[in-house]
């Protein structure tokens, strides 16, 4: 009850956290997606450089949230707030993507694509008719992860002047507000799997009739 | 027609070459079986001529052009290819997997459609319930039907089949080796067949290409490929069977005494009217049903009269079945000889003895090599 009560008085204030957070981690996803993806492809079809690139793609992963918005917010063209925060978050959604779209990719049975290109498919028809609905299954579910992992991760950046709903926790915790901080974590939790629910129509809608 | 003029290639990173130095052409409409024990080259062979692999050095002719100077993708379009593990496109269903080249040459809709049903009927398949099923709902054989459908689709004048029976149990192999051999005889394609199993090899193809450590070591017709091997290593491949394959592939008439026909009344001067005829089986008219009595100038000889070696011929073969069938039939029927029949009138004999000279002739000739 004093939760909803908390939300009724707050409304302006957590509806705006809450489209700037939704904001950030769609700005975040469509880069990320367009750069991921193409990296992806690109590994699978050059694989001398698969290697070092799924490499560094951990290496930026394993570093701590925080630490890499501190890094950007340091860099004067980036300094406090959304291009640092946008930034990280791309930088941690480069491993989940990369990698399904370079496993979903790798995963396609090599006789089709051997039977592909002895009917007479160019390499593009092949790659947008065969490897890639192919590899939509794989691509997906590193999809889904990325956009639950960048919703949570999103929170953090509230330390560097994000105004999403990341600042009602850190600003419940400092104040020990629990109401504070359950409407943050809530909301952010429905954004997530709201997301991942969207996502799941939309594999089923683009890849049919396959068991 | 398909040449090979001087055709070399070296994979990279491999010592060894792969093809070394073959030549060799296949003729419009025939089948051209390559056999040889795995890593001989056929399979990099075949895969040359739709320039899945790029040879080191020579030449491939299809149809008369060099095909170094086509696009690759055009090239391909024109050849079917069929693999042993099919590769159809899981994600479409059999009709759009069968209409895949079509579509890459941008025929109509219509045109596709009713070529895609034909081809699935064609190849032993009910256009209705399979076209809208996804490949995983089709069993082995199945799918191998569509495999072939598919590289038949665009009516490519040139077939190339990698091992394309290989995958399916051996009931279901026969079945579609036969079919397709059926389908040949009205298709006429120029087909290049890659398989390790020299059965297949005898059976299918209208001339048999041997390989051995990318060198081609024989190439001729099967019945001359297994009655005069080349060396060691066409025997050896051939198998310890040779002799009783080479019964399948000689025609019963090749081996049989022609029969010379006696009236009732001749039947005393039975010798001589066969030695003037110059034949050694003589027959007797039959009067109504009986069953035809002939004897032979053998037995003859031996001093029987001929009254007692006339023999009832009751077990006869067409002239054009193999020789294995003679030799089946005179096993089922206990008996020695087997009357030889052509458009229905009985024209001469097999015995036994035929054909133990036929399998010794065989022999001789391994001895000699």
């Amino acid at each position: 009850m004093q939760v909803i009560r908390f939300i009724i008085s707050n409304q302006q204030r957590i509806l705006e956290y809450t489209l700037n957070h939704f904001s950030l981690v769609i700005t975040v996803m469509l880069f990320s997606l367009v750069l991921w993806f193409l990296t992806g492809l690109l590994i699978s079809r050059y694989q001398r450089i698969a290697e070092p690139v799924l490499s560094f793609s951990n290496i930026l992963f394993c570093i701590p949230s925080i630490s890499l918005y501190g890094l950007f917010m340091t860099l004067p063209q980036l300094g406090l707030g959304r291009r640092s925060a946008a930034l990280a978050l791309i930088m941690y959604a480069m491993m989940p993507l990369v990698r399904n779209v370079y496993r979903g990719v790798k995963s396609v049975d090599p006789w089709v694509i051997e039977a592909g290109r002895g009917m007479g498919m160019s390499w593009r028809q092949i790659l947008l008719e065969i490897q890639i609905p192919l590899a939509l299954p794989v691509v997906f579910a590193g999809i889904r992860v990325t956009v639950v992992l960048i919703t949570g991760m999103a929170t953090v950046a509230t330390y560097i002047g994000e105004r999403n709903l990341g600042r009602l926790i850190q600003h419940g915790i400092a104040r020990s507000d629990y109401n504070m901080i359950i409407t943050g974590a809530v909301i952010v939790s429905i954004i997530a799997v709201l997301l991942d629910y969207i996502l799941g129509l939309l594999e089923k809608r683009l890849t049919p009739g396959r068991v | 027609m398909i040449q090979l003029i001087d055709v070399n290639k070296t994979f990279l990173n491999s010592p060894v070459p792969a093809v070394r130095g073959v030549s060799m052409e296949v003729k419009d409409g025939e089948i051209c079986a390559m056999v040889g024990p795995s890593g001989c080259g056929k399979t990099t062979i075949l895969r040359m001529i739709n320039r899945l692999e790029e040879p080191s050095s020579g030449t491939i002719m299809v149809g008369g052009r060099d095909i170094q100077q086509e696009d690759p993708d055009r090239l391909r379009r024109g050849i079917g290819y069929v693999i042993q593990q099919i590769g159809l496109l899981p994600h479409r269903t059999i009709g759009e997997n069968v209409s895949l080249v079509p579509r890459l040459l941008r025929w109509s809709e219509q045109k596709i459609k009713s070529r895609v049903i034909n081809l699935l009927e064609m190849v032993g398949l009910d256009p209705g319930q399979v076209y809208e099923k996804f490949p995983h709902q089709l069993s082995g054989g199945q799918m191998q039907r569509v495999g072939v459908a598919r590289a038949l689709a665009a009516d490519p004048p040139i077939l190339l089949m990698d091992e394309p029976f290989g995958a399916v149990d051996p009931i279901v192999r026969n079945r579609l080796q036969e079919e397709f051999l059926n389908l040949q005889q009205q298709v006429k394609k120029t087909v290049c067949f890659v398989t390790h199993d020299i059965n297949e090899a005898i059976k299918m193809g209208d001339r048999i290409a041997v390989l051995n450590e990318g060198r081609l070591v024989q190439y001729n017709s099967p019945l001359e490929v297994l009655s005069h091997p080349v060396n060691d290593f066409v025997v050896n491949i051939l198998g310890e069977d040779r002799g009783v394959k080479l019964l399948n592939l000689t025609r019963a008439e090749a081996l049989m005494s022609e029969a010379v026909l006696l009236q009732e009344s001749q039947m005393d001067r039975a010798v001589q009217v066969l030695q003037e005829s110059g034949k050694t089986v003589g027959f007797i008219k039959p009067n109504g049903n009986e069953s035809i009595k002939y004897f032979t100038l053998e037995n003859i000889k031996k001093g029987m009269p001929v009254k007692e070696i006339l023999e009832k011929g009751t077990c006869f073969i067409d002239g054009f079945q193999p020789v294995k069938t003679a030799l089946e039939t005179m096993m089922k029927r206990n008996s020695d000889v087997v009357g030889i029949l052509k458009e229905d009138r009985f024209v001469g004999i097999i015995t036994w003895q035929d054909i133990k000279k036929h399998i010794s002739t065989i022999r001789e000739h391994e001895n000699e090599c």
